[in-house]
């Protein structure tokens, strides 16, 4: 009985050591960010991105052969009742390595989008936003017992870690709740 | 912008059954979007070069008729290819036309909250060496700029920018270079929110904009440029497939063109 207890188990290790490397699809929002020297809130680092915004996230898609990413961000708007937001994404080719768990994009893209109001009435506010990806590989390690579900380092350095987002279109009420020290219902 | 599905119908649309209406009518005007999805520009040196203080704020449109006869299409590889240029006009099927005049009645055509008003072609500037004449520079980055005038409600009247940044991949031939464009999109909305009067922050007032989406198609041009005075960017002809994209200097008199004024308290000491 202990014997074939053990060839069982033997048996799922070597399945695992077989079976290619999880891959991530879908909609990850950005919980943290390593860095070579410390750890820093995912929502802090987008925010570094807005000076004078409040609230900001970075989210990342894995399609079959695209990865996109985007910011949405929330900032002061023209009197202290608004708030302004918006949501810049790029999407760019990519492609996965079902053996080394790796996605690999080859352009590097940046995209940025801003509004200039034209008449007295109209939306003329801080509403610069951007968002870039740097060609390179990026590879992903699934992560268990977190409140992350993934980490994936990046062309540059960093290890993102992902979790599951809030929501995947951003709620900007509950941003705008959060900014003003409000609690969520 | 038009979303490419609406593009293939109206196509299909225009082509279909002798029975039809011809495609110029009212309810077929479907305007093709010169890069599969993105649109216009303005020019005039590098990027950020050559734009000092400029006015208005609402670009008009030019009122140009559709030529029958195309706009010629005759030029040189360029020596070099350097400054920020706008498409002005478009030739299609052998029909020319202004391109804003083009871009505006397509949105109108369906009833779009946002115009396009300028569609950018930016190459950057020339690089100085100091002592050498520099030949062949091709940039590394280009920077494909789309300008709409949007009248969204709660939003008002906004005019809204979106640049895409990308490594354009170039390759040299006898009669013209050819300009891929790497495939790539972006998305942008914007949205406003304002708190009631009574602080009830669950029901807050949201104004959403129409989204903006910006898309190469991974399309591929052959360059040509006419022959310019020295020290004037010179005429460019782009042209995919039976299409030719006409591209002259930017004028910097965008919205976004206009000079800031200072503030005066945040530059006091």
């Amino acid at each position: 009985m202990t014997s074939l207890l053990l060839l069982s188990l033997t048996a799922c290790l070597q399945q695992d050591e077989t079976s290619p490397p999880p891959r991530i699809e879908g909609l990850w929002q950005v919980h943290q960010v390593e860095t070579t020297s410390k750890t820093v809130d995912g929502q802090e680092r987008a925010l570094e991105h807005f000076p004078g915004c409040g609230w900001a996230r970075q989210t990342w898609s894995f399609g079959e052969q695209m990865i996109r990413v985007g910011h949405d961000v929330l900032c002061p708007g023209n009197s202290a009742e608004e708030s302004v937001g918006c949501r810049v994404s790029v999407e760019v080719p990519a492609s996965w390595d079902e053996t080394a768990g790796v996605w690999t994009v080859t352009e590097t893209a940046k995209a940025r989008s801003r509004t200039r109001g034209v008449k007295s009435d109209s939306l003329d506010l801080p509403s610069d936003c951007s968002v870039e990806i740097e060609a390179g590989q990026y590879p992903v390690v699934e992560i268990r017992r977190q409140s992350w579900r993934w980490e994936m380092s990046t062309p540059a350095g960093y290890v993102l870690r992902l979790k599951i987002p809030d929501s995947d279109d951003p709620d900007f009420v509950i941003a705008m709740r959060s900014v003003r020290g409000e609690e969520s219902p | 912008m038009i979303p490419p599905w609406i593009l293939s119908v109206g196509s299909a649309l225009a082509q279909s059954t002798p029975s039809d209406p011809p495609a110029d009518h009212p309810r077929h005007i479907i305007i093709p979007d010169p890069l599969e999805g993105m649109e216009e520009p303005r020019s005039s040196g590098g990027r950020g070069q050559g734009r000092s203080i400029k006015r208005s704020t609402e670009p008009t449109v030019p009122p140009r008729i559709a030529r029958k006869v195309p706009r010629p299409v005759e030029g040189e590889v360029p020596v070099n290819l350097y400054g920020r240029y706008h498409i002005v006009e478009i030739t299609e099927a052998g029909v020319t036309e202004d391109y804003a005049n083009k871009m505006e009645r397509a949105g109108r055509a369906l009833n779009d909250d946002c115009l396009t008003l300028r569609y950018i072609f930016d190459f950057g500037p020339l690089p100085v060496v100091e002592g050498e004449e520099i030949e062949g520079h091709r940039p590394i980055e280009l920077e494909l700029t789309r300008i709409q005038r949007c009248d969204v409600g709660g939003l008002g009247t906004y005019a809204e920018e979106s640049t895409l940044v990308l490594r354009p991949i170039w390759t040299e031939g006898e009669a013209s270079v050819t300009l891929q464009l790497p495939s790539m999109a972006m998305n942008t909305d914007y949205v406003r929110l304002k708190a009631p009067s009574d602080g009830n922050m669950r029901t807050p007032q949201q104004w959403l904009s129409p989204t903006s989406t910006l898309a190469t198609g991974g399309i591929t041009y052959l360059l040509i440029a006419e022959p310019a005075r020295r020290g004037a960017l010179p005429v460019l002809h782009l042209t995919t497939g039976d299409k030719v994209l006409h591209l002259e200097a930017d004028p910097g008199d965008s919205p976004f063109d206009q000079v800031e004024e200072p503030d005066a308290q945040a530059a006091a000491p």
